[in-house]
């Protein structure tokens, strides 16, 4: 369910944190579902157990994991109230904002045209879309 | 009770003229993983060895679940399992003669754990280890690490003639074992991704020293590239705290930095009128760039 | 050819041990040179080369092992004519290693003829004068014996190293069985004829030629047919795993340390003494080479109980001091096998050549406490072998040899068996020292330094 890159140089427990908040933020991971063990997770990616029971740390820290004596982990989901369970769209945009400024940073320094990386931008939102 | 698992205090060690170790102060936690990197000669295997009792310091002591590792009891060698760089088998036995010597060292020998690794790893038990090719020997001398369950498993080098699905399988088994968090594995490996998988602490040893001892994460994030864009050019003089190295030639300078925070960035941000932008490295990276 | 010349060097000069023994041989056969120049010939000063000459030969003993290393490496397959190169350097250095015998012999002859060739009966008979002629025909049997003695030298110095390749090779029993088969088919073979002058120049030409031939070809071939013969590789026969299979239980520390089948040995050994009887080797010169080879091989395997230990100190319940003596005892029982099938055999010889019962009877002494000293000798190594020990070695060697001579002299002479039961009583403390100096090097072993010729692949990979 993670996409886990360990040679990345961003931390695999921010990998985990990262892709956690975002899921949860947009109702991938609603109110009360289960998270994969610690075990699991680590032997299915053959990563460090400690740095994965660190994201569930942080998260459960954070409020948005609650641990349960001897069962998985589960969301605590954000109000119940909003449709599907869904962050308001001001949050959500938040969070991809430093990836934005990496790719319009990234796009000036190539000299690539706005209009140019509307383009690219909603080639690739097509490509993945269902 | 002593609740770590190995303790070194100020350890050193010189052979004839040659001083291989110095001032190294560490400690192993239960449930930590230490990846061990540094170049050939760095002193990787001496300081493994150390921590084994093959050989006694010659400054300082390092202590095993709490005793002197030269004169290691036998109660604590049994919950320690070695794999040498160069493996120690006896070549005119077969594999199931091999592991039957081994296990009858050890008081519990797991042989169910034993036969199922066998399987799964293709190790033929009736194969006589003459006949044997370098990985499936490298791969044997790693199961008879395994078979009684050590509380701390050292590994020198372990996987360097294994293929990558081997390589896998060995990680799995190497996070099944210290999944329950109360046994500590250190490892040394050229092969940087696997210790980047598995180690939640790393040790460089550079020229003798621990160059740097810690968290893999705080590694990553204390060691970055950052990239300068000022508003205009440059100050002639930069300061930067801990730079490693600094490339002005482009149109956007950069530099590696360590001990990276918040606080240095502002700082910088002030001293060149501008942002700097941050890159995270990889640990071959960083390691490539602590070598500079 | 500059690469062969390089190769030559290191098999004559590449580690620091090979280095003390070549310039020593050198060195001695030189000085015999001189001495041969200056002084009358007498059995003493004809012995001085052949010392040499051995040294010489023990410099270059790690040939076949380099050799075999760098023939089985893969970085062979991708130099330019690597195998000839290989097969050419291990041509030249038997050549070269055979080659100051005969010179040796050749020259001592001559100056032989020439005090001769001046007064044959010496100053008492200074009348009688040889004619040139006949010393122009004796000086034409030097060189035709020159070139007999440098085949049959060369002959000998090939098998002497495939000898050396299968005891330094596989390290193991097995290693050191095949090595006595081939000194028993020596024996028999080149040196059978040599005692009995039947050797012969074209024989000897034949045998070179034949010997040489068919290993230079296997040698050149062996990749192609490594290559056919991987296509039907047979299935792992089991014949001699069930044989070992019974003994892995409460054997263990004895297979770690190679001390598990004294059977093979016993073996290995048994074969050529029985051989050696048969045809006619008695008294001193079965002495002399059941003591050798017999406490050279209790030594070598001693030797490697350092660099094994160290799987057993961090697998067993020892502290370093414990596990000296459990070796030590492991190292007893294996020889107490060996020495007791050796000496049922010798007494059975004995009983069957007549020989003087007190010949056994100090001799049976003799053949413990030699193999009890190199024994202790091979435990001392803690560290990969240096010059000392290396020295130590050689000297107890030249010492037993020495004792096996006067030993085997000692035919019922009183004063004869004093000194024997003398050097024996020398040797039981010579034996009690080393044991005490390998016990305390044990109580102090460091496995970081007793890696497995490290100084060698070292050397072979630079």
């Amino acid at each position: 369910m993670f996409i886990l890159n360990p040679q990345s140089g961003v931390p695999i427990y921010r990998q985990i944190l990262e892709q956690v908040r975002r899921m949860v933020a947009s109702g991938q991971l609603h109110a009360g579902a289960e998270l994969p063990s610690v075990r699991e997770l680590a032997v299915t990616h053959a990563i460090n157990p400690m740095t994965i029971s660190k994201a569930y740390t942080l998260l459960e820290a954070e409020g948005l994991l609650a641990r349960n004596r001897g069962k998985p982990m589960t969301v605590v989901g954000p109000a119940r109230g909003a449709a599907r369970g869904q962050t308001p769209l001001n949050k959500r945009l938040e969070q991809i904002d430093p990836l934005v400024d990496q790719i319009v940073l990234a796009a000036r320094q190539l000299q690539v045209s706005e209009a140019e990386l509307v383009k690219a931008l909603r080639r690739k939102w097509e490509e993945t879309d269902e | 009770m002593n609740s770590s698992t190995v303790e070194a205090s100020h350890l050193g060690k010189v052979f004839g003229p040659k001083r291989v170790l110095r001032d190294l102060s560490f400690g192993v936690s239960p449930g930590d993983v230490v990846g061990v990197l540094g170049k050939n000669g760095a002193g990787k295997t001496t300081l493994l060895e150390l921590m084994l009792g093959f050989t006694q310091p010659t400054e300082g002591a390092v202590r095993v679940f709490g005793h002197d590792s030269y004169r290691l009891p036998g109660d604590a060698k049994a919950r320690v399992g070695f794999v040498p760089q160069q493996d120690e088998l006896v070549d005119h036995l077969t594999v199931a003669d091999q592991l039957r010597v081994i296990a009858s060292f050890y008081p519990h020998w797991d042989n169910d754990l034993m036969s199922r690794l066998c399987q799964e790893w293709g190790i033929d038990v009736r194969a006589r280890i003459r006949g044997m090719s370098v990985g499936e020997r490298q791969k044997l001398s790693i199961l008879l690490a395994f078979g009684h369950k050590p509380d701390l498993l050292i590994l020198d080098e372990p996987v360097a003639s294994l293929d990558p699905i081997a390589r896998r399988q060995f990680l799995e088994q190497l996070v099944e074992i210290s999944v329950d968090g109360r046994r500590s594995i250190v490892f040394s490996s050229h092969i940087v991704s696997d210790i980047e998988r598995l180690a939640n602490r790393i040790w460089i040893l550079k020229e003798g020293r621990l160059d740097w001892q810690g968290d893999l994460d705080s590694l990553k994030e204390s060691i970055v590239r950052i990239h300068l864009r000022g508003s205009g050019p440059l100050p002639g003089v930069l300061t930067i705290p801990g730079a490693l190295s600094l490339r002005r030639e482009a149109a956007f300078p950069t530099a590696i930095v360590r001990h990276w925070n918040e606080s240095a960035q502002r700082e910088l941000e002030r001293q060149i009128r501008g942002t700097v932008e941050v890159e995270a490295l990889g640990l071959e990276e960083i390691f490539v760039e602590l070598h500079r | 050819m500059k690469a062969v010349a390089r190769l030559v060097l290191t098999y004559l000069f590449g580690t620091r041990i090979l280095r003390a023994f070549s310039v020593a041989g050198i060195g001695i056969m030189l000085l015999s040179v001189v001495m041969l120049e200056f002084l009358a010939q007498s059995d003493l000063l004809l012995s001085i080369p052949f010392i040499g000459v051995i040294s010489f030969f023990m410099g270059s003993a790690l040939m076949p092992l380099m050799f075999g290393r760098m023939g089985r490496s893969h970085l062979i397959r991708v130099l330019p004519w690597g195998r000839v190169k290989l097969l050419l350097s291990a041509f030249i250095t038997v050549a070269i290693v055979a080659l100051p015998l005969p010179l040796l012999s050749l020259f001592g002859m001559y100056k032989a003829m020439d005090y001769y060739a001046h007064s044959p009966y010496g100053e008492a008979a200074p009348h009688v004068v040889v004619s040139a002629a006949a010393i122009a025909r004796i000086r034409a049997g030097y060189i035709a014996s020159f070139w007999l003695t440098l085949t049959s030298s060369f002959l000998t110095t090939g098998w002497l190293y495939l000898t050396c390749w299968f005891i330094t090779s596989s390290r193991s029993m097995v290693g050191y069985m095949k090595g006595l088969l081939v000194i028993l088919f020596i024996m028999y073979g080149p040196l059978r004829e040599l005692a009995e002058l039947s050797a012969s120049l074209k024989g000897s030409l034949i045998q070179i030629g034949v010997v040489w031939f068919v290993f230079g070809a296997g040698f050149l071939l062996w990749p192609r047919w490594q290559a056919l013969s991987s296509a039907w590789r047979p299935r792992r026969q089991d014949g001699f795993g069930a044989l070992l299979k019974r003994q892995v239980a409460g054997r263990e520390i004895d297979l770690m340390l190679g001390t598990a089948n004294p059977w093979l040995l016993i073996a290995g050994q048994v074969a050529p003494i029985a051989f050696a009887s048969s045809i006619g080797f008695y008294s001193a010169s079965v002495w002399l080479f059941y003591l050798t080879i017999f406490s050279t091989v209790a030594g070598a395997i001693a030797c490697q109980a350092a660099e094994r230990s160290r799987v057993l100190w961090l697998r067993g319940n020892w502290s370093r001091g414990e596990l000296f003596l459990r070796v030590e005892r492991s190292f007893w029982r294996h020889n107490s096998f060996v020495m007791g099938a050796l000496i049922a055999l010798m007494v059975g010889i004995g009983g069957y050549a007549e020989l003087p019962v007190s010949l056994l009877a100090i001799g049976l002494p003799l053949l413990i406490l030699s193999t009890t000293l190199s024994t202790y000798l091979g435990l001392m190594v803690t560290r990969s072998l240096r010059f000392a020990e290396g020295a130590l070695a050689v000297v107890v060697m030249l010492a037993l040899m020495a004792v096996a001579v006067i030993a085997a002299r000692a035919e019922g002479g009183t004063r004869d068996l004093r000194i024997v039961v003398g050097i024996e009583a020398i040797m039981v403390i010579a034996a009690l020292v080393l044991r005490s100096a390998a016990k305390a090097r044990w109580e102090k072993i460091d496995w970081t330094l007793c890696r497995p010729d490290l100084a060698l692949r070292v050397r072979a990979a630079s």
